[in-house]
């Protein structure tokens, strides 16, 4: 389901919960993705049996088996998840423009089309605006490079 | 038109506002004026207001008595206990946004009674959008929107007509130009209060002119005008083209036929362009409309222009007088351009042509007639934020189209002032008689007779019935056959209004 489809419905839901110009407004909707379910499942699916035997007879139950033991180890997975999302919201026009009315809540793709908007006589302007909006993505590719591809082939081959 | 006429002009004018009032004697200002209200001061004491006769009172019940009202003296009670915020969106951006801020910034530091926040949203389409998509708890306090969007905005039942503010405050509008009035009323109701006013004019280069052998003072007033100037542009070599024309919604195809049809003498649409009751279908596939879509095309075909397209960015039409190998000479679009086209030229990106090149004339019509409609934006006051609120947007709209205001928002961005005591000021004063060219779309305006037609359409799907006449304009500057693309046209539009109509919430 492309996410265009139900921006309506979501915005309208947004609404009523009183999250316009809101950090949850902007955030909430990307916490859970298909994509995000299925890696970590896969990662979990790598996880030994005997882990779960061991923390069972130290007394953990199932949630308490999930938060000492699964998510730890799911850690790197974990990270480049988060990087993953941070990658693709960051770009973001639609749904930080369709939530947010206050400057405040503006974030910075809709500040580059309002200075492309501003500065129509001076490309350089908005051309270096550009680049250093693409920055962050540029530098957190450059360093976490590794640990992305890691985190997301980690589950990629049940081992 | 001088500025004395005008002046002198005027508050005739000012008596006849309301198009439909007008045609039973009762313009939308005197309705205003009687009864008295009994528990405020008598407005007939205010300056502006004598002007106005008050009539017998009527019987009939007005529009606007079931509309949200407006207590201007609610904000003396708010204002005790302390300043009354009101949000503001707008759609402008670039020098025109920063402006706005400018004035805004000086009206929230000259006094303790009103806070107001700008809250840019971006283009008017995410200032309309926006607006529709939100509930009375996110909307602002007072909007900016532009002239297309009359109906749509009547219809959402969501804000306080200004006139009720006017009635309450008793404000003189005398000073208001009545034409720009005119463009924001509807079913004898003032809805808005015009704010940035623009209309198109004509972009030449005189430099061309002079090479062609043509006189740089007076550009082409007739389609038969800018045909021959065309030709001889292209015979002589003084450049590949005539005039430059474009087929986008909010400009070559859709908002340059409402002002042909207008300068016709022609309605766009049915029931008094929508001013009398909602528009049931669009009239733009009459004889007149086929008349002078064939003139425009041939224009193109054997009058030297140039059909450069959907112009989607809105600036091909004009890029093209500055195009390094095949230039044009004219274009038709927004005086709203005319600042940002002299700071572009001047930045000396385009070889060859300078500020003083830049020519402006009225926009040319089949037959040369004067006046244009009135494009830009006005402000609307929402309703269902407390009486206060109201009073607060009332207020700050007054600042807004004070003489002094205008004259500084007029000079400052190339927008016509809609207060026609701004002239009278500087900066405008010195900018009108320093450069003309500013002066022409005022003039425009000024010029318009007080007729229905010259009033514009009102129509709930105005935007979209815009992208079809728009398309059909398209057709047939490249080629096609004007009747039948304005009928198709005609008929698709007629079908938006149907079905928009069919879901009016007074329906």
């Amino acid at each position: 389901m492309p996410f265009e489809a139900t921006v309506v419905v979501n915005r309208s839901t947004m609404q009523d919960l009183g999250w316009l110009n809101s950090y949850q407004g902007l955030a909430v909707p990307f916490l859970a993705t298909a994509f995000g379910t299925f890696l970590v499942r896969q990662v979990f699916l790598t996880l030994p049996k005997e882990l779960r035997e061991a923390a069972r007879m130290d007394g953990l139950g199932h949630l308490g088996f999930l938060r000492e033991v699964a998510v730890p180890l799911a850690r790197p997975t974990l990270g480049a998840l988060a990087l993953f999302g941070f990658l693709s919201t960051w770009n973001q026009y639609l749904w930080p423009t369709s939530v947010s009315t206050e400057d405040d809540w503006n974030t910075v793709q809709s500040g580059l089309r309002a200075l492309s908007l501003a500065e129509l006589d001076k490309p350089n302007l908005v051309i270096a605006g550009t680049v250093i909006v693409a920055m962050p993505i540029f530098v957190i590719l450059l360093v976490f490079q590794r640990q992305l591809v890691r985190g997301l082939t980690a589950g990629a081959v049940k081992g | 038109m001088s500025a004395l006429r005008l002046r002198i002009t005027m508050p005739a004018l000012a008596v006849c506002l309301g198009l439909a009032a007008c045609g039973s004697g009762q313009s939308i200002l005197q309705a205003g004026n009687e009864p008295p209200p009994p528990t405020t001061a008598a407005p007939s004491t205010l300056p502006g207001q004598t002007t106005v006769p008050t009539l017998p009172p009527t019987t009939l019940p007005r529009p606007i008595d079931s509309l949200p009202g407006c207590d201007v003296e609610a904000l003396d009670i708010a204002a005790a206990g302390g300043p009354v915020e009101i949000v503001f969106w707008h759609g402008l951006s670039n020098e025109l946004k920063r402006e706005l801020e400018r004035i805004t910034d000086e009206y929230n530091s000259s006094q303790d009674r009103v806070r107001v926040r700008l809250e840019a949203q971006g283009t008017y389409e995410d200032n309309i959008d926006k607006y529709l998509q939100s509930n009375t708890d996110n909307r602002p306090d007072l909007v900016q929107l532009p002239e297309y969007a009359v109906q749509l905005m009547i219809d959402t039942e969501s804000s306080v007509p200004v006139q009720a503010c006017m009635e309450d405050a008793g404000y003189a509008a005398a000073e208001l130009l009545p034409a720009a009035l005119t463009a924001y009323a509807s079913e004898s109701v003032q809805w808005a209060m015009p704010f940035n006013v623009s209309n198109p004019v004509l972009y030449y280069n005189r430099k061309v002119f002079r090479d062609a052998g043509l006189d740089d003072d007076k550009p082409p007033l007739t389609l038969a005008e800018v045909s021959a100037y065309g030709q001889q542009i292209q015979q002589t070599g003084a450049a590949s083209y005539g005039i430059s024309l474009d087929s986008a919604p909010d400009g070559g195809g859709g908002w340059f036929l409402e002002q042909w049809l207008a300068k016709e003498g022609e309605l766009y649409s049915d029931n008094d362009n929508g001013r009398s009751a909602p528009s049931t279908r669009v009239l733009f596939d009459g004889p007149t409309s086929v008349a002078l879509l064939t003139e425009l095309q041939q224009v193109v075909t054997t009058g030297g222009g140039v059909y450069v397209g959907e112009n989607p960015g809105g600036q091909d039409h004009l890029l093209k007088l500055a195009d390094a190998t095949t230039p044009a000479a004219m274009t038709i679009s927004t005086s709203a351009a005319l600042g940002p086209v002299l700071k572009f030229v001047e930045g000396g990106i385009i070889p060859g042509i300078g500020v003083e090149d830049i020519g402006i004339g009225p926009m040319p019509s089949p037959n040369g007639a004067p006046g244009a409609l009135i494009g830009g934006a006005s402000l609307w006051i929402t309703a269902g934020h407390g009486d206060a609120k109201a009073a607060a947007a009332w207020e700050f709209i007054t600042h807004l189209v004070s003489a002094a205001v205008q004259s500084q928002w007029a000079a400052a961005t190339g927008y016509v002032p809609v207060n026609s005591g701004a002239l009278a000021l500087d900066p405008l004063q010195s900018v009108y008689a320093d450069d003309p060219r500013f002066r022409v779309a005022y003039d425009q305006v000024a010029q318009a007779p007080d007729d229905p037609t010259f009033a514009g359409p009102v129509i709930g799907p105005l935007r979209e019935v815009r992208v079809t006449a728009a398309a059909a304009v398209g057709k047939i500057l490249s080629g096609g056959d004007p009747a039948t693309a304005l009928a198709d046209a005609a008929a698709l539009a007629t079908d938006l209004i149907a079905s928009y109509n069919a879901t009016r919430p007074s329906n």
